[in-house]
């Protein structure tokens, strides 16, 4: 049987894949760039992600350990793991577009939350991969 | 001073010299280069971090102020990076949302913007960091004393 973080990490890693598919979709579909403001319609399905999660962080039971020194480190590296691919997106997408356009160029507005919310797609979706990767895809080798 | 204030005052100024040299050459590349992908800039600076920053870390790893901390320091240091990166998360939300808010999606923003915007971030986080850090270690000479 698969333990919370396991649980937890499928959950995040299904909900980012799907939220990164309808993003692209959403690129591709609707292709004048205001169209993008239609992101904030988005942010149900995070407020739905983040309340879900959050459920999801109920204990295992009453006679298991919620929470140990192996699950701490390997939620610690995970965090790393997720920080360091956010901030490689971070530096990539806030540097790169000046050299590209000009520095006397301009974007639309609405590539400010693009941002913010590719910025969350690609921590959930690192850190959901990397508590995979540790503990395991599956509930093989994995005893609670 | 411990260990920890210098850190923190010389993590601080360090940010703070940094980022006052990107935006001095931001502002100069915004007023002196046109428009257009230059190949050889790009990857030459790209070249230039892919050298310089790991240099940097394996240096800060082993001759830093953090290499020597012990663990009161290291808990401290701990509690105040958390606090940073809830700082710098909610800062670069508003920094995002406020234009948006403001403007509008329809709207356009110089692309100078963008750098603007990370750099301000870095700095505002390491702010944080290094107040939280010198705060706490008042705190605990006051009371020790």
């Amino acid at each position: 049987m698969m333990n919370r973080a396991q649980k937890s990490a499928w959950f995040g890693l299904t909900m980012s894949t799907l939220l990164l598919v309808l993003f692209v979709t959403s690129v591709l579909v609707a292709r004048p760039a205001s169209q993008l403001s239609n992101l904030l319609w988005f942010s149900p399905a995070l407020g739905l992600s983040a309340l879900l999660i959050i459920f999801l962080r109920k204990k295992q039971g009453q006679d298991q350990v919620d929470i140990d020194e192996r699950d701490s480190c390997i939620s610690r590296k995970a965090l790393i793991a997720a920080f360091s691919s956010t901030a490689g997106l971070l530096i990539s997408a806030c540097m790169i577009p000046p050299f590209i356009a000009g520095p006397t160029s301009s974007i639309p507005v609405c590539l400010l939350p693009a941002l913010l919310y590719s910025l969350f797609v690609v921590f959930i979706l690192t850190y959901s991969v990397a508590i995979l990767v540790q503990y395991g895809w599956t509930n093989k080798g994995e005893k609670s | 001073m411990s260990k920890l204030q210098k850190s923190a005052w010389f993590n601080l100024g360090f940010i703070t010299i940094g980022s006052l040299f990107a935006l001095l050459c931001f502002a100069l590349a915004a007023s002196r280069i046109e428009k257009g992908f230059n190949y050889i800039n790009v990857i030459l600076c790209l070249i230039m971090m892919c050298i310089i920053i790991p240099v940097i870390c394996i240096i800060a790893n082993k001759k830093s102020y953090e290499a020597d901390f012990d663990e009161r320091e290291k808990m401290i240091n701990q509690r105040a990076t958390n606090l940073s990166l809830s700082v710098l998360i909610i800062f670069l939300y508003l920094a995002c949302f406020i234009p948006f808010v403001a403007l509008g999606g329809g709207n356009i923003i110089k692309v100078i913007y963008l750098p603007v915007i990370f750099i301000c971030t870095v700095f505002t986080a390491q702010l944080i960091k290094s107040i939280v850090v010198i705060v706490k270690c008042a705190l605990e000479e006051e009371d020790g004393q």
